[in-house]
């Protein structure tokens, strides 16, 4: 197994699989995108050469991956036509039962939003990229980028509104 | 900090769920699994596509290839069962015979060796030919007088000088 693909595997597979659990909502798809990826890279290590930022790369190649994948799917049956059908938990559990509320509620706010949109908000707070990264990665334009992670947070505020009122 | 700020860092503190470890393993081992098995169907692309070629290349004609070795196989068979000339002379030759064979390429070499021996001391005997005595005139002349002598040859070249 080469050093690389598991060094790289360390540093960014948590942030991958964050990401893709919230872009696709669906365990097993992470999983396959995941799987995608590192064979992907496995099979062209020279990919990795010519990036700039790791991470933004490998976030752009699993977003491709799910995209393609969201399209694969969409040709072989109407009922997967996108994601965003389960509701799987992408935070971590908690013994508070405030917070755990709140992050479920969260989790479903989340998965009522577009893709696209989710993809901006997810990488806007949970990756803390900028806008200009963000618009490099998902590979749009700066403006919508913003755009697309403004229409997100108003709706995820409009919808927290009344639960993050009661427990501030 | 306003209300949206204080919403945004409030969403920004929510920490992610963990993949899960067993993936690491799982997945790593397919992403290597996956590359070899693509190098070893690349291997076997390229033999399949050489015999592909090859395939190719005897169908369209097989009497005329298959005529074509069937006469290589013959001139092969032929080959074997005559040796060459040198070989059969020298395997029939009795082993005194080919020793008289080897002695006799010695001889003209011999002879070649006496005539030199002979021929050698007698030039050196000889006194050095003088230089013919011919009078220095413009080379033009010179050059005329020769093609003269080689058209005419039985003219007598001290009538013309």
């Amino acid at each position: 197994m080469p050093a690389d693909l598991e060094k790289l595997y360390d540093e960014h597979a948590q942030a991958l699989f964050a990401f893709l659990l919230n872009f696709t909502r669906d365990e097993d798809d992470t999983r396959d995108v995941l799987q995608e990826v590192f064979a992907k890279l496995a099979r062209q290590p020279e990919l990795l050469r010519a990036a700039r930022d790791e991470r933004a790369f490998l976030i752009r190649l699993a977003h491709n991956a799910a995209i393609d994948l969201m399209r694969r799917r969409g040709t072989r049956s109407r009922q997967h036509e996108q994601f965003g059908e389960e509701n799987p938990q992408p935070f971590a559990a908690t013994a508070n039962p405030d917070e755990a509320t709140f992050r479920a509620e969260l989790s479903a706010a989340l998965g009522d939003l577009p893709p696209d949109q989710r993809a901006a908000v997810h990488l806007k707070l949970w990756e803390g990229l900028t806008f200009e990264q963000i618009a490099s990665t998902l590979e749009i334009p700066l403006n919508t980028a913003a755009s697309r992670y403004r229409y997100g947070l108003d709706k995820l505020r409009a919808r927290l509104r009344p639960i993050y009122e009661e427990i501030k | 900090m306003n209300n949206d700020e204080q919403f945004e860092n409030r969403l920004r503190r929510q920490p992610l769920r963990p993949i899960p470890p067993a993936w690491r393993g799982e997945i790593l081992a397919a992403a290597t699994a996956r590359q070899s098995a693509i190098a070893t169907r690349r291997g076997d692309d390229d033999a399949i596509a050489l015999v592909a070629g090859w395939r190719l290349l005897f169908a369209r004609i097989p009497l005329a290839w298959a005529a074509l070795a069937a006469l290589w196989l013959g001139m092969i068979g032929v080959n074997l069962t005559m040796p060459g000339p040198m070989v059969s002379v020298a395997m029939e030759a009795p082993a005194s015979a080919r020793f008289s064979t080897l002695a006799s390429l010695d001889s003209p070499l011999a002879e070649f060796d006496a005539d030199r021996d002979l021929t050698v001391p007698a030039l050196k005997a000889l006194p050095a030919a003088p230089p013919p005595d011919v009078p220095l005139r413009p080379r033009s002349e010179r050059r005329r007088a020769a093609d003269f002598g080689a058209t005419y040859p039985d003219f007598s070249f001290h009538l013309i000088t």
